[in-house]
């Protein structure tokens, strides 16, 4: 009992890497399913646009009161709110935030997809049709996940900065002058790159870890909801675990 | 109308990327369209200079710094930097760091060289000057704000201690001040009572400058004789010196015939014929001398005279 206890998450770890690398061995059959990628963009990027938008407009927003708030003191230069928020907004919230909504948004979405796909036989009748359901399936939605995720990072970082400079500027906390002034002073070329790196993270860790959820779903309708919840806590869990490496080994 | 996926797909992809490179420009204070030159410098301490800060001309923005390394090598650091390509530097330009590192407001001053020198070529080094007088000012202020003070209450205890004395009836400072105002009396009565005799004696002095005077006058017409004296021994020595010079040419000439061997001293001096025949004559005489002397008879046998002997 103790024994599978154990080898269980080890186990689960081995099936997950097996299942990533047939899905890379069937990469170059992505161009037979083109269509099908194109799709996964349109669904994993183009419809999250608005609600990573909004997502990022708030923290922004958000974050340069709060700074606002904590900074009140005669010594410190407003200009410092916009030196704070456009690196956090650049390093950590655009693409953290984003990996949050997307987790629910896209993980949860992939993770019931192929989860009903699986316990309604449909991924069998694929095979039996003599399709890759992994080449069919998977890699159309990691691929989309992994192209469109920095697209969804600038939005939210984009739009994040814009929302702070707004609230700076309308709320009579600083001038837009100001908050870019501050912002150019302490900008490091590296820092949007870092983020972006991160993007690319989060998106492979969401869709990939979704599509092992829901291609390996079993028990009917339970299951799936069982797995659309696990892929959701898990990929941000991994999220969080990711974001730290990263953090730690690059910078 | 129906957009395709692809379209939308490709569309969101162009719009993020161009969002991500205008917006890295942005923030790096860099022109967002233009093209712009890349330079590096190499300074001793780039502290709280950091990529993105601003590189200035004249105090205005015209790029930015891209990257900052220690280069071993030449054991500076080296600094890349990007400047707008209108901006032409040419040799001479020279680049500062300037701000104070302790408010984080560090910048690039870059100072172009004359516009009629050639242009330092793309990727080259611009060279750097050490220029941070306001922030030596500024990590020098405390000791000297130190220094002023303990001044300061120095000075403040001395004049305490004036006013202090000043305001006690029988202090030193206050005697002193007494006695030096009696002196002063003093010295006025002493000078009223010998205002007459100073007048005498003023008196004297001019009567005695008046005689100096007049004796100069009348000594005037002796000095002129004596003047017309010393004038004519002058010119008499004068003459003398032009007869001694003509003089001198004439024994030049002599001395020159004789040199020359012409004449009889010439001869005398420059032909030893004259020195030989006396040489010979002196030679004969001197044997008839002799002979004379051991034979007198051979002589003086005609004299008859001497025949007694």
């Amino acid at each position: 009992m103790l024994e599978r206890r154990i080898l269980a998450p080890i186990e689960a770890l081995g099936q997950y890497v097996l299942l990533l690398t047939k899905a890379f061995q069937s990469l170059s059959e992505v161009r037979v399913y083109r269509k099908n990628l194109f799709k996964q963009m349109v669904a994993i990027g183009i419809e999250s646009i608005p609600i990573v938008a909004l997502a990022g407009l708030f923290s922004g927003a958000v974050l340069t009161v709060q700074t606002a708030y904590q900074l009140e003191s005669p010594f410190i230069p407003q200009s410092i709110i916009g030196s704070i928020v456009v690196p956090s907004m650049v390093l950590e919230l655009g693409a953290v935030v984003t990996g949050f909504i997307l987790a629910g948004r896209v993980g949860a979405r992939i993770a019931a997809e192929l989860g009903t796909m699986r316990v309604t036989e449909q991924i069998d009748a694929l095979e039996a049709m003599g399709l890759n359901s992994i080449g069919y399936l998977i890699v159309p939605r990691v691929l989309a996940g992994v192209f469109m995720f920095p697209v969804l990072y600038i939005t939210a970082t984009g739009v994040g900065i814009g929302g702070g400079l707004g609230v700076a500027h309308y709320g009579d906390f600083l001038s837009a002058g100001e908050f870019v002034a501050g912002a150019r002073q302490f900008f490091s070329p590296f820092d949007p790159i870092f983020g972006l790196l991160k993007a690319f993270v989060f998106g492979f860790i969401i869709t990939s870890v979704a599509c092992y959820k829901g291609y390996y779903t079993g028990g009917g309708a339970e299951g799936v909801g069982r797995s659309t919840t696990e892929a959701a806590v898990l990929s941000c869990v991994y999220i969080l675990f990711a974001n730290l490496a990263l953090a730690v080994l690059i910078l | 109308m129906k957009y395709s996926d692809e379209l939308k797909v490709g569309l969101a992809l162009v719009v993020a990327a161009l969002v991500f490179v205008l917006g890295l420009r942005y923030f790096q204070d860099l022109p967002l369209f233009e093209t712009t030159d890349s330079y590096y410098t190499l300074v001793e301490n780039a502290a709280g200079l950091s990529a993105g800060s601003a590189v200035r001309v004249s105090g205005v923005p015209v790029g930015a710094v891209r990257r900052i390394r220690y280069a071993p090598e030449e054991r500076q650091v080296r600094v890349d930097f990007y400047v707008e390509k209108a901006v032409d530097i040419t040799e001479g330009s020279h680049v500062a760091i300037t701000g104070l590192s302790q408010l984080g407001d560090v910048k690039m001053d870059l100072t172009l060289g004359p516009p009629e020198n050639e242009l330092i070529a793309q990727g080259q080094l611009v060279p750097s000057r050490e220029e941070d007088l306001f922030g030596d000012l500024a990590e020098r202020a405390p000791t000297l704000f130190n220094r002023a003070d303990t001044v300061l209450v120095g000075l403040d205890r001395v004049l305490g201690g004036v006013s202090r004395q000043l305001d006690e009836p029988d202090s030193d400072l206050r005697r002193t001040l007494q006695s030096v105002e009696a002196t002063s009396s003093t010295v006025s009565r002493v000078l009223d009572a010998e205002q007459q005799r100073l007048a005498a004696t003023l008196d004297s002095v001019a009567m005695l400058s008046a005689s100096l005077t007049r004796l100069s006058e009348s000594g005037e017409e002796n000095l002129d004789t004596t003047m017309a004296d010393v004038r004519q021994l002058i010119e008499r020595l004068d003459r003398n010196l032009d007869s001694v010079e003509s003089s001198t040419d004439r024994l030049d000439a002599i001395l020159t015939k004789v040199e020359n061997g012409e004449g009889t001293l010439g001869l005398l001096v420059n032909d030893p014929a004259l020195y030989h025949q006396m040489d010979s004559t002196l030679t004969n005489v001197n044997r008839l001398l002799e002979d004379f002397q051991q034979n007198p008879r051979r002589y003086l046998q005609e004299l008859k005279l001497i025949e007694i002997f």
